[in-house]
């Protein structure tokens, strides 16, 4: 939500014209809980447009700026300059939009990808500052919940990203971490067997198991796993495989810059909240 | 409506494409990406960030889920309604084929109606045969083929008044192959030669001059007879046949 009563400057129009919005003309109407950006405007009013874009570049920049990527005192100087650059894009857009999805997501996407180039022109290392001091008027523990649930979600869309390993990737690492995996997650990973053959993986993983050792479990798994997949690796490979998409998980995770602070340790706790 | 394209030339997702993955994310609709798509993804870390971050932008707009999506929902409308028409128009084209093929079956290329035309004799053409063909109907069977004429035989063993021609090739009777070459001895002026069947069905007419005829035509196994004429009078005939 943009913060105080002060003025931002965006060049809009062919025209090439200064014009001046008040922060009260970039919020929403009342009662209105979206607002949907239309591609017949970009083509017919382009001032309209980019004061309807006024918002989701204010959220985009707020998205980089709570990661780390901008300053918060610079907040207003960032959306000035994406505004620029967004008028300058107004075409390319326009040509380039296919209609197969929302426009407000394709100028997410748009928005974001200018906020990049600004942070890579400045060639400036990720800001330090704490992410909660930017949000005036909430105490770090009141936002710790939110900051939570952000993490839990990309940590799920990130494994969902895996689309065809999903599930084989979650019951590895909870093997790998030694978490106690569910019924679910055994029945997934070995969607392809019947139950008499990963009922046993159940019974073994399903519980505590700390005092196993590393090798033993995936050399276990790899049996089973081979007869699901066809296939003929051997428990030292699947660990290796587990181990390579745990790294990139985390490097997913983490961003490009990298913004955040993954490690195995914070996934073994997304894991044990969440079934991605 | 053409498929929309979802990658760049470098063959990574364009702006398009990071916004269906993060709408597909979005809206819990991840099975329906595009396979291209989704498979890309799962080995692209670039593009992956990408989606993640506009998943996690889109998620913090306040933005009303779309009851039909453009791409999710609409896809099976965009293909559903060519689909038909290719099955129309498949069905049509077997239909026709079909036809096509048991009426050539059941109708054997025939000769039909004469179409006289000039032709330098001693040229092979078989663009001078000539499609004038007896009904199915009159059509032999193989042992039926070679059965004379009785009524041209009568003309072959007839003294002709008129006959000022010599046939000199092929022999009555003679078994020959194509091209077919007939020879007579030259005469001035021009001749119509015709090939009729045993059946008496006229298959190739052409005007012919300078003692010589040559046809490519192919012809079913059996006995024929030519004939040349001046002046729609008989000049000479003769038999081959064909096996």
């Amino acid at each position: 939500m943009l913060q105080g009563t002060r003025s931002v400057r965006i060049f809009v129009s062919d025209e090439r014209s200064l014009t001046t919005l008040h922060r009260d003309s970039l919020q929403p109407p009342m009662g209105h809980a979206s607002h949907m950006l239309d591609i017949e405007m970009l083509r017919h009013d382009r001032n309209q447009f980019i004061l309807e874009c006024q918002r989701t570049i204010a959220i985009v920049v707020k998205y980089h700026t709570q990661r780390g990527m901008f300053s918060g005192s610079e907040f207003d100087d960032i959306i000035q300059s994406v505004n620029e650059e967004l008028i300058q894009r107004l075409d390319s857009i326009e040509r380039n939009f296919n209609g197969s999805v929302m426009l407000n997501t394709y100028m997410n996407v748009v928005i974001r990808n200018i906020c990049l180039t600004i942070f890579e022109r400045t060639r400036r290392n990720p800001v330090t500052e704490p992410i909660t001091e930017m949000r005036t008027g909430h105490d770090s523990e009141a936002m710790a919940p939110v900051l939570l649930q952000d993490e839990y979600r990309r940590f799920s869309h990130t494994m969902r990203l895996s689309a065809g390993k999903r599930s084989k990737m979650i019951f590895c690492f909870k093997v790998y971490f030694r978490l106690p995996v569910t019924e679910q997650d055994v029945q997934r990973a070995f969607d392809r067997l019947p139950e008499d053959q990963w009922r046993p993986v159940l019974e073994r993983f399903g519980t505590e198991y700390d005092d196993t050792l590393e090798a033993d479990n995936f050399n276990s798994i790899a049996s089973l796993m081979n007869l699901q997949e066809k296939n003929t690796t051997t428990g030292a490979s699947l660990l290796r495989w587990t181990h390579d998409n745990l790294t990139r998980t985390i490097t997913m995770m983490n961003g490009d810059p990298p913004v955040r602070s993954h490690t195995k340790e914070t996934v073994k706790l997304l894991l044990e909240e969440v079934t991605p | 409506m053409s498929t929309p394209k979802f990658f760049t030339p470098n063959n990574h997702l364009d702006d398009n494409g990071i916004a269906l993955a993060a709408e597909a994310l979005m809206l819990d609709r991840s099975e329906a990406l595009p396979q291209d798509i989704a498979l890309h993804l799962e080995s692209c870390d670039r593009c992956s960030q990408m989606v993640l971050d506009t998943a996690d932008i889109t998620a913090m707009s306040p933005i009303v889920k779309p009851q039909h999506h453009p791409f999710f929902d609409a896809r099976p409308v965009i293909h559903r309604f060519p689909q038909f028409w290719y099955s129309v128009a498949a069905l049509f084209l077997l239909t026709v084929s079909g036809g096509g093929t048991f009426y050539l079956i059941t109708h054997r290329p025939m000769p039909q109606a004469p179409a006289v035309s000039e032709l330098p004799a001693g040229v092979p053409d078989a663009s001078h045969q000539i499609a004038e063909g007896p009904s199915p109907a009159e059509v032999p069977s193989t042992p039926d083929r070679f059965t004379p004429s009785p009524n041209l035989d009568d003309l072959i063993s007839s003294e002709f008044r008129s006959t000022t021609l010599e046939i000199i090739a092929p022999k009555n009777g003679e078994r020959v192959s194509p091209p077919i070459t007939f020879l007579w001895k030259e005469q001035t002026g021009t001749l119509k030669l015709k090939i009729l069947t045993n059946k008496e069905v006229t298959i190739l007419t052409a005007i012919v001059h300078k003692g010589r005829y040559t046809t490519a035509k192919r012809f079913e196994p059996g006995l024929y007879y030519w004939k040349l004429e001046s002046d729609d009078e008989l000049a000479a005939i003769g038999t081959f046949t064909i096996r």
